[in-house]
This record gives C-alpha cells, structure tokens and sequence, in this order.
C-alpha cells in the first residue's frame, strides 16, 4: 500500500482507532519484558527490585565473576558456534541439491529433511535423550551439537531454499554456456550470491542453537550445562538476580541478530 | 514445412534432426529440422507457446530433446552438457552477475578457459571497445542502463569467439527508441564480426529488419523458413500471411474458362493464373494493404468499388478500411498527404490492385 | 550430486530418524511390542485430565493470541512501508528474544510480590493483590507471549496479500469503513487467521517451558508430565508413549494447516 504522507487520512475513522488502541496496547505487552528486564539488571542488591534504587553494575560484575555461570556461557557458545557450522554445511548443500538437481523422489526428500521442525520439541528431547543416553552420549559436546544441528538445520534448509528460489536462474545458465562446469559455477557465482542467505541462516541458527532449552535440558547433565538449563533450574528453584544481567545481555544478543539479519535481508533484495 | 536450400552459401555450423520434445502429453517440439550456416543472422519468430524458446534451450543444453539429434560443426552435441558445447548465450534479463564488476563479467568466460592475465586484460578492452563502453570495466552491471547492460552481455559473447550466439529476445525489456537503435547496432557487429547468430523474437518487425533468414514458428513446428522478404511477400500458409505485417485474406474460387484457369474473389477481382489451386477446392487470396491503392475519380476499370468505412491516421502513413457490400472490407495503407482531410467516413472510392501482388493461400 | 545429499541424510537418518525409531519401540516396550503403555494412558484419569487442560490452555491462548495480535497485523498493513519496518521491530524482538529471558521477566512482573502485584498493593491496599503466576492466568499470559509474533506474521501476511484496490472500489461504491472491514478484509484474512490459529495450536499443545515456569503444579500439561516420567518416575515407555500421543496430535494439526491456503508454516521467519 502505498501512502503519501507519514499520516494517512483514514487514521482518523473511529475504527482505525479502535484498532490502533488495541495494537499499541499489544505492542507494550510485547516489549514488556524487554522493558523491565533491563532496569532490574542494574540494581545493586542480591534481590529483584524495580524501579531499582539506585543503579549499579553490581550483577553484571557478578555474572562474569561467577565461574559455573560463565562455564555455561561457554559451553554454549561452543555449542552454538559448532552447530551453526555444521547446519550450515549440511542445510545448504542439501538446499543446494533440492532447488537445482533433478531426481526421483524431492518432494518426500525435502518433507524428511525439514521434518525435525514438525516434530514438538519434547518429543525430540525425549526421542534424543533415550537414543544419546544407550550411547552414552549424554552429557557431552558431541551429543549436544548434534541434538542441536537437528534442530536448527530444518530453518537453515528453509532460508537457504528462499535464498535460491531468488537467484535468477539465468545467471547460473549464463555461467554454464560459457563453459564454466557445476562446480565452478557454484563456487563463482551461486555461492557469491547466497552469502547474505548463508549469513541470515547462520545468525538464525547460532541464536537459536545459543537460546535452545528442552532438548539441551533433558540431553546434559551436572557436568555438562548450557547457559540455558542452568537459567531454567535457576528459575526453577532458587530465581538468582543474576538472571537479570543476563537476560539483558540475551536480549541485547537478540536484538543484534535481529537487526543484522534484517539489514542482511534489505541488502539482498 | 519441408526444408529449404540455405540462404546464405557458407557451411553449416548447427544442424537439427527431427528434434521433438514432450511435456507429458504436450507437444512443444514437434519433429525439426533446421540447418544454421555459418556467419548467419537466423531469426526464430513465432508467438508465445510456438516452441520458439524451447528450441533455443534445447540449443544451449538447459532442456533435453524428448528425441532427435543435434549437431554442431559436424559434431553430435545432443548428450554433450552445456557447458561443453561452446556457445554464448544473451538473455532479456542480461543476466550479468551482480557481484562482479563490468570487467570480471566479460573476463568469466576467459577464466574458465584459463587465459593467461595479460590476454584477459587486452581482450576485455578489445571487446569493451567494439561495443563502444571503453570506460566502464570497473563498474557493477546495476550502475549501468538497461541499453548498456545489454551491451555489456554482448561483449561477454562476443570476446570468447564462440561458434554460435544465442539471443533470448534480448531487446525485449528495451523501450521502442532503444529497441531499434540495439537492433541496428547488433546487425552492425554481425555484418563486421561474421558471428553467426540465432536470435529469438515474437516482434516481426524486428525479425524482418535484423535477420539473413528467418524461421516462422507455429505450434511447435515451421511453419515457413526464409528470407525476410519472401515470408512477407510470398507467404506460404495462412498463418504467416497473417503474423507477419498487415494483410487482406479474401476467399477465392477458380473456374476453368477456355484452357485458361481463372480466379474470381469475394472481393470482386477477377484474374487469370494457371497455378491456382483446381476447380471445387476452396482457397483463399492476400494481398498486402500497401499494395492496394486509392481513387476518387479516373479509377482503372478493374478497380474495385467501396466506401470509406475507418480512417487510422498514424503518421506518416494512413490506413483506410474500404466496405465493398457483402461485408467484405480491404485495409488500404499510403503515405499520409495533407489531402487526406478531404477523406471522410462514408466517401464513395474505388480500390485498384494488381494481380501480380496477390498471394494463393492454400488450405 | 551424490556429494550435496548423502552427508545430509545420512546425518538425519542416524542422528533423527534412529532416535524416533528408539522412541516408537520405547513406547511400545517393556515387554517390547506391548500396549500396555498406552492401555495406562487411558485407564487413569489423571491422564484424560492432562490431555484436558493441554486443550483448554492451548484453546485459551490461540484465543488470546488471535484477538491480541489480529489488531497488531491489521495496524501493521495499514502503514506506510517505512513505518512498517520500525514497527515490526517491536514484534521481532521477542519473535527472537530467548523463551527463558521472557519467563524470568514475567516471574517477576506477575509473582505474588512482583512489580504488578506490588503496585496493586501501593495503591488499593495489601487485599488486592491478585495471584497471576503459578496458575492458569501466568501460563496463557506466557504462551500468548510467545505465539504473539507467529500469529501476526501470519495474519499480516495475508492481509498484504489483499489486493488494495477492492478496498477502493468499495469505498467509491460508498461503503463504509466498518462495512469494507467486515465485508472485504475480514473474509479475505480467513484463511491467514485459521493458519495462524492452526500454527498457535500446534506450538501450544507441545510447550513445554512456559507451563513449567509460569504453571501450576497441580494444573500441568503433556509435555510436563513426559518430564515427569522421565525424572521423577523413571517410566520411561510411559513418557514415550505420552509423546507419541503429542506427535499424532501435531501431525492432524499440522496436517490440517497444509491444507489452508496461504497456511505456509516458513513464513513466520520474515
């Protein structure tokens, strides 16, 4: 739609009102947490108070003081970092052979490749947590960067087969008439075109590996937790205010992906 | 249509054997044979679904033939994969990469044919030159016009000297202006370079201006192939005298009088011509609008009496419709004089015409 | 061709697709190729009461979600293209914002001494403090949280999807701007609400963070008690057997949304 002008007209009839009341109403609920999460983080007490009395950088200091916190900010960096790697390899090349080969039997291929995504992800927390434990696998880096290629990977397939559907064929063609084999046209000219896709697909699948709760909660173990699992025994049990640092530092993480991906997503188009 | 002997007497660089191809149970190629010969302008002309495109890739080796052989300088290339076959392709689109500059655009062919340095650098000015973009090489096919941009995908063709170019309506997403400044530039580089060129079109016109021959598609087959002139001024079936240029189908008879076949038409002419088609065979005439002239008083005597019925005044030429009676109108075109204003609808004229200018259509 | 295929389905069969496979003979296990799993699941009546708040709080929360984020899309199509973008900022951030940073903000906005509550206090008094977490009213405040953005991106989609000019037309032919809405845009948004719906449904009936965060003890859902057997009880052929129950339910669901039109479960990534 286009609209001249920053304020339309019919922002002025009583339903476009109505409508916008409602909206704003939900777009504070929506950023509500965001909202509050941020002032608590820089209270200087080992309790939850908001407003917070004075600021202070108190829990921040605490977090990376904290050893068993920052090992778990660790080992799911190395997770994340892992996983993202592999889905990647896995998800575009597979993406890759679904959008340009022609063979028997794609479209049962692509259901299965992006199955995990239809599966709850209890399910697959259970599934992976009978399977890894009877190899003994539990517990260790392997085990979770696999779970979570698992899960992540279907989206890279997803924004990875976008990302192709938009390269104009064309190009790959024109690079094949003269006389530039499979090979070096994926290497000269689809790769070159997919980066930006490759990046969206990657920060996607790094966040989400890095946030992933239920299969990593039901798959580690005492010696081995995500930041994740600890945030949710955290909140389980005992709700540590350094919770608060670190959701913020969570959300500033969020938001920089965000933002990333949707200037990526602008620069593609 | 059966074959015609080549136009041009040079030898052959592209042949088809009875190339068919099948969608399902839709037929887009159905049985071709076409032979291109070397250092010629080959248009394939045809509306859109006459197979036209179709057989371009299946030229370039982006669709497999359902059956038939295609051969290349003598060599069978129809197994043979794209990339093997040395051609140069232009695109509507242009398809120049978007991440490479002007210079790696043109240079891509060169590379994966593993020229050294020095020669890529000398042949990319050579051929930037050619196309008259000397100072463009270092920037991105986006900061370029439409026009340029094409031109630019010529040049990538033209600098590896490949034995066939193939061009994909490539004036197609060019305003008119432009469109027919490209058209002369490209007959320019094919008369100066001698590369053979297949072009693809569905605007006539621009087959008739550019082509050496031209091959009329219809419903995957050809129809008729040709010189330009000979398809307009000698078509061979219905379909071509109407795709190609303005003309006036009239339905004939022929009656034989005294060892003399004759022919009579809806319109009222009347001629003597012995290849006419046998009494009892019903059959139809043409005749080209520009062909046909106007006369207010002093009309010959076979001239053919009517009235005004539409006037189109396009510029620098004008066409009439004459009413005959019987509801049988001609199209008249002459160049527009001041007079014209003198003409008004319901203007009693008479049409003469030359029976050397009509055209038998069969079937 | 074989180099682009083989890793990755190699890597799903053994790492995915085994997994299930151990997960359908867990549930029909113990001896193996028993009932007796599922024969459980329907003789005692917690279960039947399980499956019957996983209904009604994902009913309650697609609810929700439906008439909190119908209006956000709505606003959002109506908007300049600029002011688009910037908007749609406040529904992305929480679309990526981790689900435990979301829990931990609302412990501690809707807890008995928590920001909402202890506002309430200050100014009706300590007898209007309201019990908001560890309930049903915390749970479908969370997941509403979370499918918000999948329910707008869905519905948006769909009402850009609409042509502009019918809306023209039918406001040069003198509707009005209540009767355009319930005329045009509302039943040309169907199939985009019953996709979003159907996605709400399919996300709902298989949470498993929110519930366990923000609910009840007593008031539970299936997957709390898949954790429950796999933790507390160590019955492990009942916890699968409760999963296979969830994987049918999704697949029907998931099934039903493949057959809306516009129902493209990959959109919610833009």
């Amino acid at each position: 739609m286009i609209q001249p002008g920053p304020r339309p007209a019919r922002s002025k009839s009583p339903l476009s009102s109505a409508v916008a009341i409602v909206a704003w109403f939900t777009y504070g609920f929506l950023i509500l947490p965001s909202l509050i999460i941020i002032p608590i983080s820089f209270g200087d007490k080992d309790e939850l108070i908001f407003p917070p009395e004075s600021f202070s950088l108190y829990l921040y200091r605490k977090y990376f003081t904290e050893s068993n916190w920052i090992d778990a900010t660790l080992e799911s960096l190395k997770v994340a970092v892992l996983s993202t790697g592999l889905s990647l390899l896995l998800g575009v090349s597979v993406a890759y052979a679904l959008s340009r080969l022609e063979f028997r039997g794609k479209k049962v291929l692509t259901l299965f490749v992006l199955s995990p995504m239809f599966v709850p992800s209890i399910v697959l927390a259970l599934a992976l947590y009978l399977y890894l434990g009877s190899a003994r696998l539990t517990g260790t880096t392997l085990g979770m960067t696999v779970s979570h290629t698992i899960v992540t990977m279907p989206f890279v397939v997803v924004t990875a087969l976008a990302g192709l559907r938009h390269i104009d064929r064309n190009l790959e063609i024109a690079a094949t008439v003269m006389g530039a084999g499979r090979m070096m046209v994926l290497r000269t000219v689809t790769l070159p075109l997919l980066r930006p896709t490759i990046l969206v697909g990657g920060l996607f699948a790094f966040l989400m590996s890095f946030d992933e709760v239920v299969v990593s909660y039901f798959i580690s173990n005492v010696r081995q937790q995500t930041l994740p699992v600890k945030m949710y025994s955290s909140i389980h049990w005992e709700i540590s205010p350094v919770l608060a640092a670190i959701s913020s530092l969570l959300t500033l993480l969020s938001l920089a992906i965000c933002l990333a991906t949707i200037a990526l997503r602008k620069r593609s188009a | 249509m059966a074959h015609q002997p080549a136009a041009t007497g040079h030898g052959e660089i592209l042949r088809f054997e009875a190339v068919t191809k099948r969608y399902g149970g839709v037929v887009a190629l159905a049985g071709i044979d076409l032979t291109v010969n070397k250092g010629e302008f080959l248009t394939l002309l045809g509306p859109s679904g006459s197979g036209k495109t179709t057989l371009l890739n299946v030229i370039a080796g982006t669709i497999a033939p359902s059956s038939g052989r295609l051969w290349l300088k003598g060599r069978d290339i129809t197994d043979v994969p794209s990339s093997q076959r040395g051609l140069g392709m232009v695109f509507q689109n242009y398809a120049l990469f978007p991440h490479m500059t002007i210079f790696e655009n043109v240079a891509f062919a060169l590379r994966v044919r593993r020229m050294s340095q020095d020669q890529i650098a000398r042949k990319v000015a050579e051929v930037l030159e050619i196309v008259s973009l000397p100072h463009v090489a270092q920037r991105r096919p986006r900061e370029l016009s439409g026009g340029q941009q094409q031109r630019i995908a010529i040049a990538r063709c033209l600098v590896y000297n490949p034995d066939l170019i193939l061009m994909d309506e490539p004036l197609g997403a060019l305003d008119k202006k432009l469109r027919e400044q490209l058209q002369l530039e490209i007959k320019r580089l094919h008369a100066n370079l001698g590369v053979t060129i297949l072009y693809v079109t569905h605007d006539q016109e621009e087959a008739l201006v550019m082509s050496d021959r031209v091959c009329l598609m219809n419903a995957g087959q050809i129809e008729q192939l040709g010189r330009p002139h000979e398809l307009y001024f000698r078509p061979a079936t219905m379909f071509s005298a109407d795709f190609l240029g303005e003309s006036n189908i009239v339905p004939a008879a022929s009656r034989d009088e005294g060892g003399v076949r004759m022919v009579a038409t809806a319109a009222g002419m009347r001629f003597a011509c012995h290849d006419a088609p046998p009494p009892g065979e019903s059959f139809s005439i043409m005749i080209r609008p520009e062909n046909l002239t106007l006369h207010r008083a002093e009309a010959p005597a076979d001239a053919l009496p009517g009235v005004v019925d539409e006037i189109i005044f396009s510029g620098g030429t004008t066409r009439l419709r004459i009413a005959l009676g019987d509801g049988i109108r001609l199209s008249v075109t002459r160049l527009t004089s001041k007079d014209d204003r003198e003409i008004d609808r319901g203007l009693a004229v008479s049409v003469g015409w030359s029976p050397r200018d009509i055209v038998i259509l069969r079937g | 061709m074989v180099v682009f295929l083989v890793p990755t389905v190699a890597f799903l069969c053994i790492s995915f697709l085994v997994p299930l496979v151990v997960l359908v003979t867990t549930s029909f296990g113990e001896p193996l190729w028993t009932l007796k799993n599922y024969a459980e699941l329907v003789s005692r009546p917690l279960y039947f009461i399980v499956f019957r708040n996983t209904l009604e709080i994902s009913l309650l929360s697609t609810a929700f979600t439906l008439l909190a984020g119908y209006p956000v899309a709505y606003h959002l199509a109506r908007q300049s293209e600029r002011r688009r973008a910037l908007l749609i900022i406040l529904v992305l951030l929480p679309f990526w914002t981790s689900i435990l940073v979301k829990s931990f903000a609302f412990t501690v906005l809707l807890g008995q001494n928590g920001i909402i509550n202890t506002f309430l206090a200050s100014a009706l008094g300590e007898q209007a403090r309201v019990p908001l977490l560890f309930n049903r009213v915390g749970v479908v405040i969370g997941m509403a949280h979370f499918l918000l953005p999948f329910m707008i991106f869905t519905v948006l989609a769909s009402l850009l999807n609409q042509n502009p000019d019918l809306r023209k037309a039918a406001e040069i032919m003198g509707s009005g701007r209540i009767r355009i809405f319930c005329r045009i845009t509302l039943p040309l948004s169907m199939p985009g609400v019953l996709a979003g719906s159907l996605l709400c449904m399919i996300l709902s009936m298989g949470m498993f963070i929110t519930p366990a965060l923000l609910g009840g003890r007593g008031d539970i859902m299936i997957s709390n008690l898949v954790d429950f057997h796999v933790r507390e009880t160590l019955d492990w052929n009942v916890a699968a057997a409760l999963a296979m129950c969830l994987i049918g339910i999704t697949a029907i669901l998931t099934f039903m949304l493949s057959r809306v039109r516009g129902g493209q479960l990959f959109d919610t990534a833009h």
